[in-house]
């Protein structure tokens, strides 16, 4: 049993698994070579030219490109030779230019003999024998062409020997999929394509929807529009996934903080990997960040664009809930940024904001506040916020006789002095300064000297109107 | 007065999002969250002829109190200036037809923020109703923020104006505030500020700020604090922080914490602390002339991210008071010590998330011993629904209020659109009373309601952490 599970659980796995590989933009697999279908070779001792079979080549006819059945059956006929199962394969679709006959004229204009005309594209080698032919290679093609180019991949144009995609119609899907990747397409190619992609070379591989795969802004970049559609290509990218590469200077350590300059600078650049809602993840750009507007939106069908979703500052650690104020502590900019005031206020928020203490905390709060374990006063008015409930509940002084409340401790009155100086602010929840100064006051109390060993006058003495409270207008000057 | 002046003001506001459709050069975005509470309570009273004539605290009938909020969150900008941007957050409450009086229930406006702000990559100003959150606490004033960046990472910056009483949108000297409290100054204050900000690499962050508050006719210093934060990346593991703020007035200095974090990779860490705690009172009371002492303590705290999605924590946490009992011979068992342990696990199984979180408290002010268990269906499209049960039992060092609580309940949030979701949380608590009649009585049937709603210009930030 366990091991269907495991079993069951592994191809589950292998199944999840077979996503198609992420693809960097401009990734193309690589070209599988066609076999010949024709044993040219073991027929080179009875043709003395390729006209024989292929007059239609010289002559432009197309219907005689390839030779019928019927005339291999002149020989292949059971008796004379063995009969055979030859066709000629369909018409076979390209994108590749090519006139025949201009090129025999300029092989006899050259002086090239018309039976090794078609052997220098069709052979392997000028030394190759007679044929000696296959599908013609472009790498032939380049020995001519290519000014001693060492690929036909190399060439900075395509387009003299390669119709753009949109004129090939016939072309599969599987045979734009398997289109040969240029060496120039390198892995530095995807962030450094832009100045290359200016001509109509990229036409004959591209269409707009292969751009429009990354480019958020697809819709206002000229090269791209210049691209036809084609639903082919639509086809191929929806099946892949989009990565984006990271440029050499967002890997800076200080990019988070510098960005905003070279935003600034120039957002047309960022245009083409971002949208607003990438700034978004961060940014509340329309107020903030202006130049962001200049942004496209992500649109349904589009490139989704750089998600930077989920994405925080480097000094966002762990405990940035409870470390946070070092940051917020530095004033309005950095933290509004990325958030709002309504943000702080969804948790310092001192009569609305239940998720900050946990559960119930109305009827657990009191622990937390007598150890002080964090500063209630640093997000609630005591006056306001903890009195008035306290009040409201009973706990606050009512008048019932002094003790009568902290009954759990019979010495309260004589005893409360020492737990006041651990937790005043606990005090301070519910009596008001009056209460206390019934006895400790030097003019309307009992004159009880709630002054520590450490007491300095000079300092209460910064505020005179307090001292008054208790001593009225005959306040010791020690 | 002010129910008026809120009710202009939703209603300008409202019609500035009606035809907020953007436009070429401005654009308006309104966004509000209204929120009602229902929540049962049993106030006490003190009756003198009770337990024989002796007289103790009953309980009364359930009573209980409904507050309603409304939160007007206003943002415009394009006014033809780059940078230049109002915004606001005002808040109206209510209290539909409570028997008890919520905090602030009665203060029926209250803006929050309310500004008009020029920000260009240099320097920023900012006008208006206004918080400054510090190492200080939360100081809100009405004047002006400037604030010059010569550096991307460093940030000056000044503010000041009519100060409002600490931790509260109130005037310093408000009804609200002095009718609880008839002792305070009947007069405003005046806030002065200034602060550094610099972060000299992407995890070393360092700020200072320096805050003066005095009475508006300049008769007496109301508060004169500092406070300094700082963290610094060593390498790629470790993380030193530190913190202080000090009490100029007084002469001495307030919290401070140092800590060192070593980040363990794959979400793990450990944590240690040492800090120190003492509050800070302004010199326009008399609680500071009792001289509070400080407390200070240590703690250690420990992630392991066991696999992606599963995470375990535990933190240990000691403080220590000077000793007490020695000197007063009146109180019972009043220790010198705290401990605190916190064990918390987190699970997330697709949509599926589960927590679980144990609490434990033993000295002074009392012990507690505390669970909470949440589990929820969650996914990714911001859907969400869940139960939460939760126990605990605590007992008071300075009054008979013990018992044991045990709470159930359910929480939903569904965002029917990008633009508006609707979340509701709904506990009830049992309470098992173990002794005493001082305390209020926890049985209790908590409710809350809330609407988000966004109208106007392109939603904002979206996510939880808009």
């Amino acid at each position: 049993m366990t091991a269907r599970v495991l079993a069951g659980l592994f191809a589950l796995a292998a199944v999840m698994g077979a996503r198609p590989a992420p693809r960097r933009p401009g990734a193309v697999p690589a070209i599988r070579a066609a076999a010949d279908s024709f044993p040219h070779a073991r027929h080179a001792k009875l043709f003395t030219t390729c006209a024989s079979c292929h007059a239609g080549v010289i002559t432009g006819d197309s219907a005689r490109f390839l030779p019928s059945p019927e005339l291999c059956a002149t020989c292949h006929n059971g008796e004379l030779v063995r009969a055979v199962d030859w066709a000629p394969h369909p018409p076979r679709f390209t994108n590749v230019l090519l006139d025949h006959a201009r090129h025999l004229a300029i092989f006899a204009r050259t002086g090239v003999a018309p039976e090794h005309a078609c052997q220098r594209c069709h052979a392997p080698a000028d030394s190759a024998g007679f044929m000696i032919v296959g599908r013609a290679d472009p790498e032939r093609c380049v020995s001519c062409h290519g000014r001693g180019a060492p690929s036909h991949l190399v060439q900075r144009s395509c387009e003299p020997c390669h119709t753009p995609l949109h004129d090939a119609p016939a072309l599969a899907v599987a045979q734009i999929r398997a289109f040969p990747r240029p060496p120039s397409h390198d892995s530095t190619w995807t962030l450094n394509h832009g100045s290359a992609a200016t001509g109509s070379t990229c036409a004959v591989c591209h269409a707009q929807q292969f751009c429009a795969a990354c480019h958020v802004n697809a819709r206002s970049v000229g090269a791209i529009q210049g691209l036809a559609a084609d639903d082919r290509v639509a086809t191929i990218v929806r099946t892949e996934t989009v990565t984006y590469p990271r440029p050499p200077s967002h890997l800076a350590a200080a990019w988070p903080r510098q960005h905003g300059v070279v935003a600034r600078a120039g957002i047309a650049e960022c245009a083409n990997c971002h949208t607003q809602q990438s700034c978004l993840g961060c940014h509340r750009a329309a107020e903030r960040v202006m130049p962001v507007l200049a942004l496209p939106r992500r649109s349904q069908g589009g490139a989704a664009g750089v998600d930077l979703s989920g994405l925080k500052p480097a000094d966002h650690l762990p405990d940035q809930l409870l470390r946070h104020r070092v940051v917020a502590a530095g004033g309005t900019g950095s933290c509004n940024v990325c958030h709002r005031p309504a943000y702080c206020v969804s948790c310092h928020d001192a009569a609305k904001a239940p998720g900050f203490h946990g559960p119930d905390f109305v009827s657990r709060h009191a622990q937390q506040a007598y150890a002080a374990e964090a500063e209630c006063a640093s997000c609630h008015q005591t006056q306001v916020f903890c009195r008035s409930c306290h009040r409201s509940l009973g706990e606050s002084n009512t008048g019932a006789p002094i003790g009568k409340f902290h009954d759990k401790q019979p010495g309260w009155l004589f005893g409360h002095g020492g737990v006041a100086r651990r937790a005043i602010e606990t005090c301070a929840g519910c009596h008001e300064q009056s209460f206390c100064l019934k006895c400790h006051s030097a003019v309307g109390g009992q004159g009880v000297n709630p002054h520590g060993n450490h007491f300095d006058p000079s300092v209460q003495g910064k505020n005179m109107a307090t001292c008054r409270l208790c001593h009225g207008s005959s306040v010791p000057s020690r | 007065m002010r129910l008026r002046a809120w009710c202009g003001t939703v209603a300008l506001a409202l019609a500035a999002a009606a035809s907020g459709t953007p436009l070429a050069a401005q654009a308006v975005r309104l966004h509000g969250t209204t929120t009602t509470q229902y929540v049962e309570l049993r106030p006490i009273v003190y009756d003198s002829t009770a337990n024989a004539d002796t007289g103790a605290y009953v309980s009364l009938p359930v009573a209980y109190a409904a507050p309603f909020t409304q939160d007007l969150e206003l943002s415009a900008w394009g006014f033809g200036v780059t940078g230049l941007r109002a915004y606001a957050l005002v808040r109206g409450r209510a209290a539909l037809g409570s028997s008890l009086i919520w905090p602030q229930s009665d203060t029926h406006f209250e803006a929050l923020y309310a500004y008009l702000e020029l920000e260009q990559p240099r320097y920023l100003l900012r006008l208006g109703r206004q918080q400054r959150s510090s190492g200080l606490g939360f100081y809100g004033f009405d004047g002006l923020t400037a604030a010059w960046r010569p550096l991307a990472a460093l940030r000056l910056e000044t503010y000041g104006g009519r100060g409002l009483a600490r931790a509260s949108m109130e005037s310093f000297n408000a009804s609200a505030i002095t009718s609880l409290d008839p002792l305070r100054p009947d007069q405003g204050t005046i806030l002065l500020g200034a602060s550094v900000w610099a972060a000299p690499s992407p995890r070393s962050t360092f700020s200072a700020i320096y805050q003066r508050e005095i009475l508006s006719d300049r008769s007496g210093l109301v508060s004169e604090r500092a406070a300094f934060d700082g963290r610094v990346g060593v390498g790629t593991r470790l993380i030193l922080s530190g913190s202080a703020d000090a009490d100029i007035a007084r002469q001495q200095w307030g919290k401070a914490q140092l800590s060192a974090m070593v980040l363990l990779g794959h979400g793990s860490s450990v944590e240690v602390e040492a800090f120190q705690y003492r509050p800070a009172l302004d010199l326009s009371s008399i609680w500071g002339v009792f001289m509070p002492e400080s407390h200070a303590g240590y703690s250690a705290t420990a992630t392991v991210a066991a696999a992606r999605d599963l995470s375990f924590t535990g933190a240990y946490t000691y403080r220590h008071w000077q000793p007490l009992s020695s000197g007063s011979p009146f109180l019972v068992d009043v220790g010198d010590d705290q401990n605190e342990l916190t064990l918390g696990a987190h699970g997330r199984l697709g949509a599926w998330a589960l927590d679980g979180s144990y609490h434990l408290e033993l000295g002074f002010g009392g012990d507690q011993s505390a669970g909470d268990l949440a589990a929820a269906y969650a996914p990714e499209d911001g859907w969400r629904a869940g139960v939460q049960a939760t126990a605990f039992q605590q007992t008071d060092m300075f009054r008979v209020a013990s018992g044991t609580v045990y709470g159930l309940g359910g929480n939903v949030r569904t965002p029917l659109t990008s633009r508006l979701g609707v979340s509701a949380n709904l506990m009830r608590y049992f309470h098992r009373r173990l002794t005493g009649t001082t305390g209020v009585d926890w049985n209790q049937t908590r409710l809350s309601v809330t609407f988000d709603w966004t109208m106007g210009a392109d939603a904002d930030r979206v996510g939880d952490y808009r």
